[in-house]
């Protein structure tokens, strides 16, 4: 009997024993398998969602945002606009020290690069899903497609025609050896020429949701790629264009394009949304600006990284009575003792390099880091200017330009008409092209655009030289980052001279 | 050296009798009246010519339950002409081997005893004679039947009864009374005038003798063929550390250990042989009572990725006072039972189990901890004069006055200082935010254990308390253990018993993390926090620096409430049967399931939650692994062939899961964390769920012929779901021959010589730790904001590797183990090869491609080691009562690249066969003087350090092997590894009586650290005028134009590449563990009560030999604000009855 049971017993253990982990499938709870993903048109939105949140990546910090390695400054280095408190980022840009081995010139280039490849690779997965609608089909891969013109817009203008992966073939197999090819300009523009010009036949003149891009907003980006490749016919033409969509009007009071209060105005044509949270998506210009002794007369909080400047002797350019001088602050709210003192930052030394860059104003909900302000990318002022600039470069001087040059400067000086410029105060085309570019200044100041307009006008260099720094012909391209020209194996050049 | 005088007396100690299967034990012969055992039935089969009796002796026991004991002279040289038994009766077998060799024999117990025939003792005189008598019991107060009790220099002996008991007629008043027993030390007793005695005898230990736990059973350490190392309980005292990691530094060679931060409760990082894998980790399995546990310790985290709280250790659990042994495998032969989770050595943990019995401990500490100020920064007067000094050095350079330019500096709009001549007059020393944010840190452990028993039913219960408030303020750990170890003997064929471990433990966070600006940890703070500040403004809030206000108040720290509660059910029940009589079936069930969450409420008080409106969260972490196996194990004796065949199967399931809610804006801090819906800010919510599956088959055999020749084969054939569908089996075999030198006849005379062992081992172990890398995912990990509202995206983040396979470790070893001296002198030397193939890791793609890696199988590394542990007796004077003994420990190992992944592309400086960590860096040139020009560095000014142009690249990155006029990656020069070239532990024990002292220390040699916190507290010297924030004293020396001899780099930025190679540093350290004084009470006053009543005071940590110039060269791992080891005085007591 008892060995019966001992016997018993071993059956039931070896019995037990076997086969407990069965064919070893893995069991995935939280994560999407790409056995079934993307199928549905609503996988599809998530893809394109998924597209927009590549402005902006995993953190607030980086690509289109406010921190020195990021687009807004990336667009103001080199420039007379351009002073930043932080001495390891600013002693480079002042001196063109331009490294390839530079996180602050070639971050946003390492960041940037692959978000291409992924919209390439979407744009060929969207095609691929079964959509009952074709028409909402060809919206979400147009809106791929203006997300992948602006960057390859910002890549060309800081690096050169950048060597990206615009092949969907190559996108989708990512682990094969693959060189994207440098294109010449003419093959680079016609890239994205024909791309926007497909985008802008599917996009809508008016989006479903804010944030999203509109045929306008395609067209403003191939407008500036127009510009920068001196296609001065086809930017006028497709500068009348805009304006004849009639969604976009310059705003009343300059002063408020940026405001938390005045989002979603007529004269934005693309912002990329902002909460006030710790989100990817938020506004983080006001604590790169104010200065550490800052308080909020309404008690907001406050972060402080006393970064930017407007150095004074461009704060000095602006007319006292222009009102985008009043964006560019010298006067702020300290604390004494109890009570809060307004002073004057400049005469008391707190600013010694320049005027607040404040265009973004206070949002009482932010903790003071993380402000909800849109971030403004493209707006109307600029096709103005720019349509200005193109009739002026094709026809010579002209009455249109200068009233549209008029229509910016009467918001600026509330509609003083002796503030207008006329056809007369100008000598030559060049003389008026050169007073534009001051224009800009004053219109865009800090809005990340004037090194591309420097560039244009092919004035960056010479103006730096006339400062008295050492700035060379290929400082007009930042350097590509040292490791991608190491994994290129002869294939990536780096920029000339670097 | 005078230690071989005394070695050589030990050899020639006279008795050198010897027992063939056990214990070494000295016994000399004795009459007895005791029982003839009943076991003549037993039968002897011997045939052969010409035999030595010492070997048919040995047979005789190999074939019966019997051991002889003799003194080896009575039978060394006696040949038995013939020998033909056939099944015969034991005692006739005796009779007929005995007699003609003049021997006689009796039977107690088990045991033959062999004399000679001839009584070689003389007659004593019979002179005033009287009895004495008394009882002979182990520690735990048991009875020991046949041990043997003599009168010293009389020849009069005894054996002691069922019950204990002897009695022995005594000549004379004096004298002294030896006893004896197996597997005991044998002890001697002055005689006085008492009659009675109660005699305690000591379970002996001897090395060769040891159980070594291996994977799924035991083995004699004589036995052993792997590269093992085994440690007691006692070679793990715990001072003032929560967890055995810390204790095991330089304790087991070929383990190192490093403390990664010394918070209470902190983590360690522990290697087995180095560090080679490259992808996979390099953590060791680790075992707990035969449950192979996964994974480091549940830290939830705390809602914001700014604050962290230190890494801890996961062996916090377990109450290291619980432990009975921690064996860890090292070599493939110990390791492949494990198979694919074992290529990192694998640690076995056992702890105490109950035995027959009562035995009650229970012991308790008491500790006081230091914190040494790591180094000394700026006071308030200092911090202002520097500060000066750097605006006015900004303002030189800013508009080009000499030395950075010839500027007239009257030219220029002057410079302000920021602190006047009158302030700086009156600031002193300012505040000492240092001494604001640490305390004096106490730590309290009690431990109660009962262990407790028949043959039938043992059980070991033991509860435990271990608190600590750490020396940084708000810094607390508390851990409450219950442990329960059962064996239950049902019948004769079945054992069942259960290894049962609950834990919680309580941990109060403090904020030490590496975060920077407003991210800066409370450590961080209290160092560079502005010393002209006060606590508190005039309005009572927390002092914000004027010129940073982004790094919290030290002090305000301390209004966080940041607490996480972990908890851990260990469970482990076992079954095992015996259907025949050398078959052993066990099977056990078990289940870790743990629990940690971490509660954190940042209130309005502290920079963080004052930008939040103060900011609440729960988070949550869970995992619960299940665990099936299942062995038999067959023991097979043959003459003199013993093998024992094991094999087995092994299921085992990972689950694990987290959620957390975040909520903000609270209107007031009342509610701390207990009341998030009172935050009016949009909860964040998440949560995540993951599972994996491991199925193993395994088999192993260990055969030993004549006790000398030994033989070990291992294989487990693993199966995991991480893995793709072309790979998700792994087979990992391993053999290992072992050779006892020391027992062939050829060394046997040898007599300085006790031991002598050679092992050699090779095979394969796996590493499958890289998660579920094998599949393609998309995850919802990016948000664009349309209509002010979150739109959740999703994008790619992992690409598929259907080939993705093990790791697999392919190890060669070569082992010694030797004892000279009787074992005064005893050691292990290992060496041992090994190569990682399809090294698990992520081979990257091109940066411009889709995602930047994928999970892939990439070359080979290589990790060669020697690893050495020797121990001396240096003295043992019985008489004078004195032992001191020396253990020394050495390690080193060297992790190489042996080939890589044929797509990785190579950085110019790189070669195919780097050291796996290897530290390439540039060099540095002294400083840039006034008025040098350095052509290769453009933008360089006075006060910049210099790198040397050493080389430089042609356009198609080829060296051009010479100086090219700029610095780049071509100047790189490979200086070292941050690996130690090897790890020295060394421990001393002197006891004299019942004093005994233990000193203890460790070190690592040769490595280098990126040394954080110079570069941050003496390089960043512009910070002073930026962010108002302080620096060390060191940073006084820094260059500046009225300072051009300056050792540190001025504050002037360096853009040029390599700026930073300065701060390159050696940690080398060698640092005094512990100095521990015990004194046992026991036999003074206390010994009708006590068997042991031992108190102790240690210091830890009371020095370090280093030239680290940071804060502590062990925790200093590359990080900023490392928690650094501090200083503890610990009073102790152990007591047992």
């Amino acid at each position: 009997m008892i060995m019966k049971v001992q016997h018993y017993i071993c059956l039931i253990l070896l019995l037990a024993a076997f086969g407990c982990e069965k064919d070893l499938e893995p069991t995935v709870y939280n994560r999407l398998s790409t056995v079934n993903f993307p199928q549905t048109v609503a996988d599809a939105e998530v893809l394109v969602n998924g597209i927009y949140g590549e402005f902006r990546g995993d953190n607030a910090w980086y690509r289109y945002s406010i921190n020195p390695e990021a687009r807004l400054m990336l667009g103001e280095y080199g420039t007379e606009e351009c002073w930043m408190n932080w001495e390891w980022a600013n002693t480079p840009q002042m001196n063109f020290d331009y490294n390839p081995n530079y996180d602050l010139f070639t971050n946003f280039y390492g960041r940037m690069v692959p978000v291409v490849t992924k919209a390439t690779a979407v744009i060929a997965q969207l095609k691929e899903v079964s959509f009952d609608d074709t028409e909402a089909q060809n919206r979400l891969i147009a809106e791929v497609k203006a997300c992948r013109a602006l960057w390859l817009y910002d890549l060309d203008g800081f690096y050169g025609q950048p060597q990206v992966v615009l092949d969907p073939e190559a996108a989708l197999n990512p682990q094969q050896l693959y060189y994207p090819p440098k294109l010449s300009a003419e093959e680079f523009l016609a890239f994205v020429e024909t791309d926007l010009l497909e985008a802008m036949a599917a996009l809508p003149v008016q989006a479903s949701e804010y944030g999203r891009f509109t045929k306008g907003a395609a067209m403003t980006i191939l407008l500036k790629f127009y510009m920068r490749y001196h296609a001065w016919e086809k930017a006028a033409n497709l500068s009348q264009e805009i304006m004849n969509l009639h969604q976009y009007e310059l705003l009343d009071d300059y002063t408020s394009i940026w405001s938390i209060n005045n989002e979603r105005n007529k004269e934005i044509i693309f912002a990329l949304g902002c909460i006030a949270e710790n989100n990817p998506n938020t506004n983080l210009m006001r604590a790169h600006v104010l200065p550490a002794d800052y308080v909020s007369p309404n008690g907001a909080p406050v972060v402080a990284y006393s970064g930017y400047r407007l150095p004074w002797s461009v704060y000095d350019s602006f007319d006292d009575a222009d009102i985008r001088k009043k964006t560019m602050v010298k006067d702020y709210y300290v604390r004494s003792g109890s009570n809060l003192e307004l002073v004057d930052g400049r005469a008391t030394q707190r600013l010694i390099n320049g005027a607040l860059p404040l265009k973004y104003d206070e949002d009482r909900n932010s903790d003071g880091t993380y402000q909800g302000n849109d971030l403004v990318i493209l707006r109307y002022a600029d096709v103005l200017l720019l349509r200005a600039e193109a009739l002026n470069k094709l026809n010579g001087l002209n009455q249109e330009s200068v009233d549209l040059v008029n229509e910016i400067r009467d918001r600026a000086f509330l509609g003083n008409a002796s503030k207008r410029i006329q056809l007369a105060d100008f000598a030559s085309p060049d003389a008026f092209d050169d007073y534009l570019l001051q224009e800009r200044l004053w219109e865009f100041c800090f809005e990340g655009e004037r090194r591309e307009d420097l560039i244009r006008h092919g004035k960056y260099i010479s103006y730096a030289g006339a400062r008295g720094k050492n700035a060379q012909a290929h400082h007009v391209r930042y350097p590509i980052p040292m490791s991608a020209v190491i994994e290129g194996q002869g294939n990536i050049k780096q920029n000339a001279e670097y | 050296m005078n230690s071989g005088k005394k070695m050589r007396r030990a050899f020639a100690y006279p008795y050198q009798l010897f027992r063939v299967m056990k214990i070494a034990l000295f016994l000399t012969f004795i009459s007895i009246t005791g029982l003839y055992a009943n076991g003549f039935s037993q039968q002897v089969t011997l045939h052969g010519k010409k035999q030595q009796l010492s070997v048919l002796v040995k047979n005789i026991e190999q074939q019966t339950d019997y051991h002889f004991i003799y003194d080896k002279r009575d039978i060394e040289g006696i040949d038995i002409d013939q020998v033909a038994l056939e099944g015969a009766p034991l005692n006739q077998a005796l009779e007929q081997l005995l007699t003609p060799a003049g021997l006689g024999y009796k039977i107690v117990d088990h045991y033959i005893l062999l004399k000679p025939l001839a009584d070689r003792g003389g007659a004593m005189n019979r002179l005033q004679e009287r009895k004495i008598e008394g009882r002979v019991q182990n520690s735990a107060g048991q009875p020991l039947r046949g041990a043997v009790v003599t009168i010293k220099g009389t020849g009069r002996s005894t054996a002691t009864g069922a019950d204990g008991q002897f009695t022995l007629q005594m000549p004379g008043n004096k004298g002294q009374l030896q006893v004896r027993f197996m597997g005991y030390e044998p002890q001697e007793i002055t005689l006085s005038e008492t009659t009675v005695y109660r005699i305690t005898l000591k379970e002996q230990v001897d090395a060769l003798d040891e159980v070594v736990v291996v994977g799924y059973g035991t083995q004699k350490k004589a036995d052993l063929t792997g590269a093992v190392v085994s440690l007691k309980k006692e070679d793990l005292t715990q001072h003032a550390d929560a967890s055995i990691g810390q204790m095991l530094s330089g304790k087991a060679p070929g383990v190192t250990i490093r403390n990664t931060n010394a918070l209470p409760g902190g983590g360690v990082e522990i290697l087995v042989r180095g560090a080679a894998s490259t992808g996979a980790g390099n953590d060791p399995l680790v075992v707990i009572d035969g449950f192979p546990v996964s994974g480091g310790a549940l830290e939830p985290s705390n809602g914001t990725n700014d604050y962290y709280q230190g890494d801890r250790s996961p062996l916090n659990s377990l109450n290291p006072d619980d432990i009975a042994s921690i064996d860890i495998m090292k070599d493939a032969s110990a390791t492949a039972i494990y198979g694919a989770r074992a290529a990192n050595g694998v640690i076995i943990i056992t702890t105490k189990r109950g035995k027959e019995g009562v035995q009650l401990n229970y012991s308790t500490q008491y500790s006081n901890q230091q914190m040494r100020k790591p180094f000394q920064m700026l006071d308030a007067t200092q911090f202002m004069h520097e500060t000066n000094k750097v605006i006015r050095e900004r303002w030189l350079r800013q508009y080009s006055i000499a030395p950075y330019g010839n500027v007239d500096s009257t030219t220029v709009t002057s410079w302000i200082p920021r602190y006047s001549e009158a302030q700086i007059a009156e600031a002193g020393a300012g505040t000492d935010w240092w001494d604001l944010a640490t305390q004096t840190g106490h730590i309290q452990s009690h431990n109660l254990s009962l262990s407790g028993g028949n043959e039938t039913v043992k059980t070991f219960t033991s509860l435990g308390y271990f608190g600590q408030n750490g020396v940084l303020k708000k810094s607390k750990f508390e851990r409450f253990t219950g442990k329960f170890n059962l064996d239950y003997k049902v019948t004769d064929f079945l054992n069942v018993g259960l290894s049962a471990l609950a834990t919680q433990i309580n941990n109060s966070n403090v904020q030490i993390g590496e975060g920077q600006w407003q991210g800066s940890g409370m450590i961080m703070s209290a160092l560079m926090f502005d010393p002209t500040l006060p606590v508190k403004d005039e309005e009572g809030n927390y002092s914000i620096a004027n010129y940073y206000a982004n790094m919290p108040n030290p002090v305000s720290f301390t209004e966080v409430d940041d607490h996480t509660k972990q908890q851990r059910f260990l469970s482990n029940v076992f079954v095992e049967v015996v259907p025949l009589k050398h078959l052993k079936i066990r099977t056990s069930v078990g289940i870790d399931h743990q629990q940690s969450e971490r509660k954190a409420y940042y209130p309005k008080t502290f920079l963080f939650g004052q930008l939040r409106n103060g900011q609440a969260t729960i988070n949550a972490s869970g995992k619960d692994d299940y665990l099936f196996d299942l062995t038999a194990t067959y023991n097979l004796t043959h003459h003199q062939h013993q093998a024992t065949f094991m094999a087995g199967y092994a299921y085992q399931q990972f689950n694990d899961d987290y959620r957390g809610i975040t909520a903000s804006d609270f209107f007031t801090d009342a509610f701390s964390y207990d009341n998030l819906g009172a935050g009016s800010d949009r909860p964040l919510v998440g949560s995540s769920r993951g599972r994996s599956v491991l199925g193993s088959y395994f088999a192993r055999i260990n055969y030993s012929f004549n006790s000398r020749y030994l033989l070990t084969l291992n294989a487990r054939y693993d199966g995991s779901d991480k893995f793709g569908a072309n790979n998700k089996w792994g087979f990992f075999p391993s053999a290992a021959l072992g050779w006892r030198l020391s027992e062939e006849s050829f060394l046997k005379e040898v007599r300085q010589l006790s031991n002598l062992k050679l092992r050699v081992s090779y095979g394969q172990t796996g590493n499958s730790n890289i998660g579920s890398n094998a599949f393609a995912f998309y995850d919802v990990n990016r948000t664009a904001i349309f209509n002010n509202e979150i739109a959740l995206g999703a994008t790619p983040s992992q690409l598929a590797n259907p080939d993705l396979k093990w790791e697999t470790t392919t190890e060669a070893n070569i082992g010694l183990d030797f004892g000279f001296f009787n074992n005064r002198l005893t050691g292990t030397a290992e060496f041992y090869d090994k190569t990682i193939a399809d090294l698990l890791g992520y081979r990257d793609l091109r940066s411009w491609m889709l995602l930047p890696s994928v999970a892939a199988n990439l070359g080979k590394t290589k990790s060669t080691g020697v690893e050495i542990g020797i121990t001396a007796v240096n003295i043992d004077n019985k008489n004078k009562n004195l032992h001191w003994s020396t253990t020394v420990n050495y390690t080193s190992y060297n992790d190489r690249w042996k080939e890589r992944s044929p797509d990785v592309v190579l950085s110019p400086w790189q070669s195919a066969s780097d050291p796996i960590r290897a530290v390439f860096n540039y060099i540095t040139d002294g400083i840039v003087q006034p008025g040098e020009v350095v052509p290769h560095m453009p933008t360089a000014v006075p006060g910049n350090i210099k790198i040397k142009d050493i080389n430089g690249f042609d356009e198609n990155l080829n060296y051009t092997g010479g100086q090219d006029g700029k610095i780049d990656q071509a100047d790189l020069v490979y200086i070292g590894r941050t690996d130690p070239a090897f790890t020295l532990g060394i421990s001393n024990t002197l006891k004299y009586k019942r004093l005994d002292l233990t000193v203890y220390g460790y070190g690592m040699f040769n490595r280098w650290v990126y040394n954080q916190s110079l570069l941050k507290y003496v390089g960043w010297s512009d910070k002073l005028w930026e962010h108002g924030t302080n620096l060390r004293v060191e940073a006084i020396d820094r260059w500046s134009s009225l300072n051009t001899d300056g050792k540190y780099p001025s504050d002037a930025p360096n853009t040029t590449i390599g700026a930073d190679a300065w701060v390159w540093e050696k940690a080398s350290f060698f640092r005094i563990k512990n100095i521990t004084l015990g004194y046992d009470l026991s036999n003074r006053f206390l010994k009708r009560t006590f068997k042991t009543f031992r108190v102790y005071l240690d210091v830890q940590n009371p020095v370090v030999f280093t030239s680290w110039s940071g804060m502590d060269p062990e925790t200093d791992g590359g990080s900023i604000a490392p928690y650094p080891n501090q200083v503890s005085y610990s009073l102790g007591l152990n007591l047992s009855l």
